[in-house]
């Protein structure tokens, strides 16, 4: 351990941390890959709001330009929708991680904060989706906002507040982006750092016992390595993927196959054979619940804590497994039809 | 402790220790109080700001040409987000929003209407074949204005029976 007063960014960990679910090979580095995700996308965000306006009419105009005329904007574009893209997964890693693993035994709180997280990453992906104002996001705009009206009793106050009107329009496009890139984005930044000082007030990561410790140097050193690689990964693929932009949302083209964005394609299918206030409001909701719920019902016992596939935790681990699964298999129910 | 003792025990003045502690625990109260009040007061007011709404200024009768122009058939009309259609009896509007979730129905196979969004299949006269719409599409109010042209009111809806004969 070094003798020297630490660095600040070294505060982000505890003086030492238990060796052994400190190692990639125990966490993927999962946690770590997300929050290095939402820096880059904060800053190629920020950068993007140098050209990008919020109307109607100007934005796609507007991503045209950052797209293709103003210099590396087509590789700032691509990077901030693939760490979008990525994050989710990530995201939703780290979750499955924390289950499989017992992460969650012994500090439930931030179980729900990191759930908080995962809802945020979702709403700052889909606002952000809805800032190209292209055909696609125009289609699932008007029914994420429509399925709004469905809730009984708060539902049309709540179309409003989000739509900033009767209808989609102008309003509407200035609302989701002073969501996008200031109240969700603080929020998050918000919980971010509550979901990082929980994990260091409770010890570090997550541990079975009282194994030989390592110290926080040595871990940064680590993430800094993965951070590189994960940078490398994300440049390398908005090199070789574009980013989608099609042609202006116009609420009156007929369009043949609107789709949602890939991570609410799960609701769309629902919403093909269940009523707009079960599928579109009352699943989604009993999704998080139920999540919420496992480690204050299915896996309340601390023992197994820091162990993969502990026994204590296999009926939440099951539960947790037919959940994402069942997801899973309505994506891709609604990606191949 | 209630509150008409500690605000005796205040104006009294006692100077003894019981009544120096109710005044103290009485401050607190009120400056607890008065911070409440006033942040419920400020979140209220911005409560009212965000609620606010712009004027909507969006026009719901629409023209859709001269009669001439649409020939026997269904025709869809952009402008107005409506299928005009001219059969034996006469004419209708039927509105394209899907009454699902709000996406534009699309003509489909033997005079159907389908939804491209979750799936729903309409008649050709807006009543619902296959769900998971459950309202029939809306017959809009036409009309021909002191212009000649055909013109619908997208507020104003009538029943599915209803045809404009010219």
């Amino acid at each position: 351990v070094s003798r020297q007063r630490p660095n600040f960014f070294y505060h982000i960990h505890p003086p030492t941390i238990p060796a052994r679910e400190a190692r990639f090979q125990y966490t993927f580095g999962l946690g770590g890959i997300s929050l290095f995700l939402f820096l880059v996308l904060v800053l190629t965000g920020v950068f993007e709001m140098f050209v990008y306006i919020p109307t109607p009419e100007g934005a796609i105009a507007s991503i045209r330009e950052i797209t293709y005329v103003a210099p590396y904007g087509w590789l700032l574009r691509n990077m901030h929708f693939w760490a979008g893209q990525l994050m989710v997964g990530t995201v939703a890693l780290h979750m499955a991680r924390v289950v499989f693993s017992g992460g969650y035994k012994g500090r439930r709180a931030n179980w729900l904060i990191g759930l908080a997280l995962l809802v945020l990453t979702l709403f700052l992906d889909f606002t952000g989706y809805v800032l190209r104002w292209d055909q696609d996001t125009g289609w699932a705009l008007l029914v994420g906002t429509n399925l709004l009206q469905a809730i009984p009793g708060i539902g049309p106050a709540l179309y409003r507040f989000v739509a900033g009107g009767q209808r989609i329009g102008a309003p509407t496009l200035l609302r989701f982006y002073t969501w996008h890139v200031f109240g969700l984005a603080l929020l998050a930044f918000i919980l971010i750092g509550w979901h990082i000082f929980r994990v260091r007030r409770d010890g570090g990561i997550s541990t079975q016992g009282q194994g030989p410790r390592l110290s926080r140097e040595q871990l940064v050193r680590t993430e800094l390595v993965a951070a590189m690689l994960t940078l490398a990964a994300l440049v390398g693929l908005s090199l070789v993927a574009d980013a989608p932009l099609g042609p202006p949302a116009d609420a009156t083209a007929l369009v043949d196959e609107p789709q949602a964005p890939w991570f609410f394609l799960w609701v769309q299918e629902l919403l093909r054979v269940a009523s707009p206030l079960v599928a579109g409001i009352l699943v989604p909701l009993g999704v998080l619940l139920a999540l919420a719920a496992l480690p204050y019902t299915l896996d309340r016992n601390d023992v197994g804590t820091g162990r993969w596939f502990n026994r204590p935790g296999r009926v939440a681990q099951v539960a947790f497994l037919v959940l994402v699964l069942g997801i899973l298999m309505l994506i891709l129910r609604a990606v191949l039809r | 402790m209630s509150v008409a003792r500690l605000v005796t025990r205040f104006t009294e003045g006692k100077r003894d220790g019981a009544a120096r502690a109710g005044r103290r625990q009485f401050l607190a109260w009120l400056a607890r109080g008065t911070l409440a009040g006033a942040g419920a007061i400020v979140v209220g007011q911005v409560l009212r700001f965000l609620s606010y709404q712009p004027a909507s200024e969006n026009t719901t009768i629409i023209a859709l040409g001269q009669p001439e122009d649409y020939p026997p058939g269904v025709h869809y009309v952009r402008a107005a987000q409506t299928y005009l259609g001219r059969d034996t009896e006469g004419w209708y509007a039927l509105d394209a929003v899907c009454t699902h979730l709000g996406c534009l129905v699309e003509p489909a196979k033997d005079g159907l209407f389908s939804c491209p969004c979750h799936g729903s299949y309409f008649h050709g006269d807006g009543r619902v074949k296959t769900g998971p719409a459950t309202k029939p599409l809306r017959h809009l109010y036409l009309w021909v204005d002191q212009d000649g042209l055909l013109t619908v009111d997208r507020t104003r809806e009538v029943s599915s029976t209803v045809r404009l004969l010219l």
